[in-house]
This record gives structure tokens, C-alpha cells and sequence, in this order.
């Protein structure tokens, strides 16, 4: 049987240590990036900047995970460093901001094949928060591609 | 508060989260609190004794509850155990519709509800209330957060289902609280004859001995 510990019982969010700080969420948004290996291709500040504008678009999508919060009042978390501060989210809605992070990562991206993975993730996203998805975007037109993205 | 009453607690809100998939705990802990606000504004079921002296020439007296907050005066007997013409204007003060001329104990009986929203949970309520009524409320939880439009757990049609449920439950906690929890008996005291006090002039609409309240 194994003894390690482990989080379980009625103890605060805070306790959860799953996504539980700015950190949890860049590393893992790395791991589903395939950007763990340094030099990044996306780096800190870049990856911040995603959290952040995730945060805002979920205070937008699902107002009472912000407003009813005694710690943030209805306030949007923004932040500045990848360290150990915590995100205050409620455990069962971390994994959406996770894939929305990812989203708006991908979304800098000209390749279609990216556009379509950054579509999935912010699809992910706003199942995860609201329960139905958001128009995807369109295919870019890079050079020697139309407006639909194929070759010519 | 005791083991086996957060038990009831867990019940309530483990239900809760299972047909509400996708809801926030801090959005049903909101709906919840407005849920059972509804519930004893609509029952009259959370009610608390208050005793205080009456003194000359004074009409006015300020009650403070131990738990909860005044909803609204259910009654005001006197130590004889009859009832005396008394309003409240104020929420939280008693008004003597005639001064008295002697020093006398009282007993205001009063309807209560729930405090601080967002700072407490569960909520301070009486551990009889959700052993009693916790499927009315499960109902009313249901049908509020299965209102809001645009949710992954909205539902119009189950919303209409539960609420029609938890209306049902204010009436029968209504009911029972009249009847003072008890079977086929009226909501007066036989014989009316008897009555000191219509409801002119003040409430009095009980002439049954106080029974604890909580």
C-alpha cells in the first residue's frame, strides 16, 4: 500500500496542489507546448502575458468564480514572475485555464496546423468554464498558402 | 458544530455538485445562502423566544437574537402566557401598542433567518433544518442555479421542477410550523372563545403556550 502523502478531505482550495501556483501552470502549459527544453520558444514573459489575458477572459466568462472570491473581490489576478504565488482558482476550473494559457500561447503562431491546435485548446477552454466551444479561427495565409491555408 | 450534522451538509452539497456539473463552489454557496433565506422568509419555521422586561411608560424595546436575524414579530405574550397587541415596525424593535404600568417579563417570539453571506459556511442555522427540510432546500439549490441562462448546468425545464418542489417544501414547513409540528391539530387553540387578542390592533395570533423555540 502506498503511504506517500497525498491531498485529499475538505480542506481549502489553497490545499490543492494541483495547478496550484503561477509556476504549476507555466511548467505544465510547457509540457503541453513541447517547450520544456531551454533556449523556450515560448518564454516567461510571453507565457505570463497568456495567463493573464486567460484570467481576464475567464473573470469575463464565468463572473462568479471572481466575484464572490473574499480574497480577489470580484478583481482580476495579474502577474509578474513565474514563482510560487497562487492562482486563486477553484480546482475543478484549473485545467480550463491551463488549456486557455496553451490557447492563447498557440495563437501567435502562422502555421494552420498551430491555428487548429490553438482552436482545440481554446475550445477545451471554454468547455471547461461554460460547457459549449468558440468560433474557431481561421487558417492563416502564409507565403504559398491561400486564405484557406492549402497549398498552391 | 457536530460531526453528524456536517454529515447533512455533505449530503446536500455532494447532491448538488453531482447534477450540477460545471457549477462553482463559490456560485452554489451563494445560490444556497439565497436559497435558505427564501426558506425561512417563506416558513416562519426559524423562530427564537426572547424574553426582556417590560418597564412603565416605555413602548419600545430593542430585541437581540443569539443567532440569525430578525425576519418579522410573531408574537409577544406576557408572563401569564397571554398574548399582548405589539407590532414592529422596526425590524429588531418591539412596539407596545399601550404603555404598561408595571414592571413585567415578556416574551417576544420572533422570525429569523440566516446571516453573513460569503463569510460563513456552511451557514449558522438550527441542526434541526436541513434533517427536516434538507430535500426542500436541495430543491430550491437545484432549481436557482438550474435558472441561470447560459451555464453548462442550466436547465429551464428541471429548473421549473425543482423550484415548483422547493415551493411545496416552504408550504409544508409553513404548515408544520402553524401546527406547531404536529398532526391534524388547527393552527389556533380550541376553544376561539377563549382568545384575548384578535389580530386587530397588533399580532396575536397565537394563544398556545410557547413551546422551545430554538
Amino acid at each position: 500500500m502506498a503511504i506517500s502523502a497525498s491531498y485529499w478531505g475538505n480542506f481549502s482550495d489553497k490545499d490543492q496542489p494541483t495547478l496550484n501556483s503561477v509556476a504549476d501552470y507555466i511548467a505544465d502549459a510547457r509540457t503541453l507546448l513541447q517547450d520544456i527544453i531551454p533556449p523556450y520558444r515560448y518564454d516567461d514573459a510571453s507565457l505570463l502575458t497568456a495567463l493573464n489575458i486567460t484570467m481576464l477572459e475567464a473573470r469575463r466568462l464565468r463572473a462568479d468564480l471572481f466575484v464572490w472570491n473574499l480574497t480577489v473581490r470580484g478583481q482580476t489576478q495579474s502577474f509578474v514572475a513565474v514563482d510560487d504565488t497562487y492562482v486563486e482558482m477553484e480546482p475543478q476550473f484549473r485545467l480550463a485555464i491551463l488549456h486557455g494559457l496553451c490557447g492563447h500561447a498557440l495563437e501567435r503562431d502562422q502555421e494552420d496546423v498551430m491555428n487548429q491546435l490553438a482552436t482545440s485548446y481554446l475550445n477545451l477552454f471554454s468547455i471547461g468554464l461554460v460547457g459549449r466551444t468558440l468560433p474557431g479561427m481561421a487558417g492563416g495565409s502564409g507565403p504559398g498558402r491561400d486564405q484557406q491555408g492549402q497549398g498552391q | 458544530m457536530s460531526r453528524p450534522h456536517s454529515y447533512y451538509w455533505d449530503k446536500l452539497l455532494g447532491q448538488a455538485n453531482v447534477a450540477l456539473s460545471g457549477a462553482s463552489d463559490a456560485g452554489m454557496r451563494v445560490q444556497l445562502y439565497d436559497t435558505l433565506e427564501e426558506f425561512f422568509d417563506g416558513s416562519n419555521c426559524w423562530q427564537e423566544a426572547i424574553h426582556f422586561t417590560v418597564i412603565p411608560d416605555t413602548l419600545e424595546y430593542t430585541l437581540i437574537p443569539i443567532t440569525g436575524r430578525i425576519l418579522r414579530l410573531s408574537n409577544v405574550i406576557d408572563q401569564n402566557n397571554v398574548a399582548q397587541p405589539a407590532v414592529m415596525p422596526q425590524i429588531g424593535t418591539v412596539h407596545f401598542l399601550y404603555p404598561y404600568t408595571n414592571t413585567q417579563p415578556m416574551t417576544a417570539i420572533v422570525v429569523k433567518t440566516l446571516t453573513d453571506p460569503l463569510m460563513c459556511f456552511p451557514p449558522h442555522i438550527p441542526e434541526w433544518v436541513l434533517p427536516a427540510h434538507g430535500l426542500g432546500i436541495l430543491h430550491g439549490l437545484l432549481g436557482g442555479m438550474m435558472l441561470q441562462p447560459g451555464q453548462s448546468f442550466s436547465n429551464q425545464t428541471l429548473a421549473n421542477y425543482h423550484l415548483v418542489k422547493f415551493r411545496d417544501a416552504i408550504a409544508k414547513a409553513r404548515i408544520a410550523t402553524m401546527r406547531g409540528n404536529t398532526i391534524g391539530s388547527q393552527a389556533w387553540a380550541f376553544p376561539q372563545a377563549f382568545r384575548v387578542h384578535g389580530q386587530r390592533g397588533g399580532v396575536s395570533t397565537s394563544n398556545v403556550n410557547p413551546r422551545t423555540l430554538q
